[in-house]
């Protein structure tokens, strides 16, 4: 089930330093296709051809991204979205696995939580913002807990998928050996199961910081969801578009990051 | 499904509620919109008076969205900048909150209907079949232009109302997506200065020329049981109000307002600034949800006078 | 899922703990532990939507929404599969779009929404836009994976056979891929979903999003709860149809 992987994979074939033509290899074009169209965004904006307040130029923007890098309130907005995407994502990670886990393997809990779980789970999370707003308030906790809800579907449906397909003879195997129920599930359930895991998690990622923004837009104080709003306002599009590219930049590295991890502590990724 | 989210969520609530909470007694936090009309607040925080009135003003910002009332019932809040039509609805909705203390009167000449030049928008008749521009559906600025609409011989019925936020109002009037809208001020400058657009009528002046359209509220159990720290509260806000007052058209209120809007000062120089009101005006409020009825806002009557704070 | 339908084999059983919950939330309610214009009992909820139901309110809205949604998903999909198979097969146009893709795709989709109301407007074209670029990048990503992931002597046999490009991707890369292809889609219908009520709240036209903001900043509580039950349904409904298409489509899934 790995589905949010990357596009490698591709026979990029390690090429040594030369032309720059050789060493991109065949993106060579498509960083020219960029180039073209940030080209025509400049021009388009210079020129007047596209009329508006909310149309900086990209050398620009570009200005703008480079200028915060000094400390400006783009980086204090990304360490808070950030830092309430990572709280809620591992909330909803660690509630995902166990509860994958044990409804996997205790059918008197899959019971009585697996059809709740399942009605929730159909709900796009920013239906929920506006009522829990009345419970919770506008601060962290509401924010938190949307993206824990966010982040704890994928998790758990995965694991749980994953728990069902683990071998029996495995089980049966360790049982004969008398090997305690804990000492199962941690050293033959998880491993097998971790694959699958993985896959929820990764998915989990992209999931937790787009909740994360939604919030912030909706019920926001502070925060990049909340910023790109308020540059709306202050009539700064610059520091808007800014604010989305050091998001982008996030992004990427954090899919990066998710893949260098996948790969040292599951070797065992994707040869099942 | 709820009460499973309910019981996770009071667990959430108890542990970030306790430390963040009871820490400084003395802390007030305030829900605002980063706009101009709050200028007397910002200043009393900049010149120090909440502090002298043993205070700390922790502040809020939303950008336009009204959820000052909704996070006020959520706990989140203290004190919310809100407006007079929200604050009608949560009444008649069972929501207990109090109306503190009123801003400046300059609703009436900041905020305008504008349209493209040369289309001959002159009055709420000329909209007949055309789609007009407001923030927040079913509510304050959709409210005043209907009536506005009504009063310039217009018919709100033929009218077509779309919510857009402020700031794209400008550029879905250009790309003819909407024919007018009801714009605050930064904007109403923007679009004064635009070629292609023209404003057509400040409608709050025809229709209601002394509307108090916000307020500070909270909500009456938060104030029963903090009357001393609301009491600080209003003093120090009546010290900002009165050096907004003494420096309208001053260097230090222009560098004020642009430091907690982060505009350009080159725009806040052009903006209008109006001296404060006094106090919530129980006619005006009573005003203002007379229309609310006859629109269908209000299934409850509201007993205005018991809306507003009394010291 | 051989564990979820034992779950619901017996359906008293499936219904016993939704029940459970629902009334120790009406009897909360109806004893006054709950607040009750903060969160309405159950049976008020269901009242207020059989109202919705009955006067017909609910289905403007639905429609809107689901119109929305499902014009977004069909494009994302096509779009996804189409590049995602180009990619795949051709060295070229895979050095061509990789950059570009790789730039998009990282991007939080909710922060573009904003954005590109200022520049597409504030019309359905932009919330369209929206749902297309939220669900696009799963199908793209997981068909490109799927494709790659073919048996290279899959593609020499019909190299061997001199089957025409075309037929090569319809008749072999397609089905031998559909099970990733499929994968991705399920991804990208819960992102769409996601995408598609935000840009209702935040274009304010219609929509069982612009509903739910509508009548919480009105307060009227009940009637906003009648909605999110409609967006529960209307949610589990498409996920179920889409887990009926995939097994009558891939029919060996599931059984590993």
């Amino acid at each position: 089930m790995s589905v949010v992987g990357t596009l490698e994979g591709a026979s990029s074939k390690p090429s040594a330093a030369g032309s720059i033509r050789r060493r991109l290899g065949p993106r060579l074009y498509g960083v020219l296709l960029i180039a073209a169209i940030l080209l025509f965004w400049e021009v388009s904006s210079r020129l007047g051809w596209i009329v508006s307040a909310y149309w900086p130029p990209v050398t620009k923007i570009l200005w703008a991204a480079i200028s915060q890098l000094g400390g400006g309130d783009i980086l204090v907005s990304l360490a808070a979205t950030l830092r309430r995407a990572l709280t809620g994502y591992a909330i909803g990670s660690v509630l995902g696995i166990a509860l994958g886990i044990l409804l996997g393997k205790s059918k008197v809990l899959r019971i009585a939580l697996l059809p709740l779980i399942e009605i929730v789970r159909p709900i796009p999370t920013p239906a929920v913002i506006p009522p829990l707003i009345l419970f919770l308030g506008v601060d962290d906790a509401l924010k938190i807990f949307a993206i824990s809800l966010a982040t704890f579907f994928p998790v758990f449906t995965n694991t749980f998928a994953g728990v069902a397909t683990v071998d029996d003879t495995l089980i049966q195997t360790a049982r004969t050996f008398r090997t305690s129920w804990a000492r199962t599930l941690l050293r033959v359930v998880l491993p097998a199961t971790l694959p699958a895991i993985a896959a929820g998690l990764r998915t989990a990622t992209s999931l937790a910081l787009v909740v994360a923004v939604v919030s912030e837009m909706v019920a926001g104080s502070s925060g990049i969801g909340y910023y790109l709003v308020e540059m709306q306002y202050a009539l700064r599009p610059d520091l808007m578009y800014a604010a989305v590219m050091y998001l982008a930049i996030t992004g990427y590295a954090v899919n990066r990051l998710f893949l260098v991890l996948e790969a040292r502590l599951i070797p065992w990724m994707g040869k099942t | 499904m709820f009460v499973v989210a309910r019981g996770i969520v009071c667990a959430l609530l108890i542990v970030c509620s306790v430390p963040c909470r009871a820490a400084e007694p003395a802390t007030l936090r305030v829900s605002v919109i980063p706009t101009s009309v709050l200028a007397p607040l910002y200043a009393g925080i900049k010149y120090g008076y909440f502090k002298e009135e043993g205070l700390n003003i922790d502040l809020a910002p939303t950008a336009g969205g009204a959820i000052g009332i909704p996070g006020l019932v959520g706990g989140s809040y203290d004190i919310a900048f809100s407006n007079n039509v929200s604050a009608l609805s949560a009444v008649a909705q069972g929501i207990d909150v109090q109306l503190l203390a009123p801003f400046p009167e300059g609703a009436a000449d900041e905020t305008a209907v504008i349209a493209r030049k040369g289309e001959g928008i002159k009055t709420g008749r000329d909209l007949a079949g055309k789609t007009v521009a407001v923030n927040t559906n079913r509510n304050v600025i959709w409210l005043y232009v209907r009536e506005w609409i009504r009063k310039t011989g217009g018919d709100p019925a033929q009218v077509t109302f779309r919510e857009v936020a402020f700031p794209q109002m400008i550029d879905a009037l250009k790309q003819k997506q909407i024919d007018a809208a009801f714009q605050i001020n930064v904007f109403v400058i923007a679009a004064g200065k635009d070629p292609a657009l023209e404003i057509v009528s400040f409608p709050y002046r025809e229709v209601q020329p002394k509307v108090q359209p916000s307020q500070f509220l909270a909500t009456r159990k938060f104030i029963e049981g903090n009357k001393d720290k609301v009491a600080r509260f209003l003093k120090a806000l009546k010290r900002g109000n009165e050096w907004f007052d003494a420096h309208i058209g001053k260097d230090e209120l222009f560098s004020l307002v642009a430091e907690f809007t982060k505009l350009p000062e080159a725009v806040v120089r052009e903006m209008k600034f109006q001296p404060v009101a006094k106090k919530v005006d129980a006619d005006e409020l009573e005003k203002t949800r007379d229309l609310m009825k006859r629109e269908g806002l209000l299934k409850a009557d509201v007993d205005v006078k018991k809306m507003i704070y009394a010291e | 899922m051989s564990q979820r339908s034992e779950v619901y084999r017996t359906s008293l059983l499936g219904l016993l703990s939704p029940a459970i919950v629902l009334s120790v939330w009406e009897s909360a309610g109806a004893l006054g532990w709950i607040n009750p214009i903060l969160l309405p009992r159950p049976s008020q909820i269901v009242w207020s939507l059989v109202e919705l139901v009955a006067d017909g309110a609910v289905f403007p809205p639905l429609l809107y929404t689901i119109a929305l949604f499902v014009v977004g998903y069909a494009i994302a999909s096509i779009l996804g599969i189409a590049i995602g198979v180009a990619m795949a097969t051709s060295e070229t146009l895979y050095g061509l779009l990789e950059p570009l893709v790789e730039i998009l795709r990282p991007i939080p989709k909710s922060a573009l929404v904003p954005v590109l109301f200022l520049f597409l407007g504030i019309g359905k074209t932009t919330m369209i836009t929206v749902v297309v670029l939220a669900a696009v990048f799963p199908v793209l990503i997981s068909t490109f994976q799927g494709v790659r992931g073919l048996d290279p002597v899959l593609l020499e046999t019909a190299r061997t056979f001199q089957v025409s490009r075309m037929r090569t991707i319809f008749s072999i890369i397609l089905p031998a891929s559909l099970p990733m292809i499929l994968a991705g889609m399920r991804v990208a219908l819960g992102l769409g979903l996601v995408l598609v009520i935000l840009a209702e709240m935040l274009a304010g036209e219609d929509g069982i999003g612009f509903r739910i903001l509508d009548l919480q900043r009105a307060f009227q509580i009940r009637e906003m709860f009648a909605w999110i039950f409609v967006l529960v349904a209307l949610g589990g409904g498409l996920m179920m149809l889409f887990d009926l298409i995939e097994r009558t489509l891939v029919p060996w899934r599931g059984k590993t």
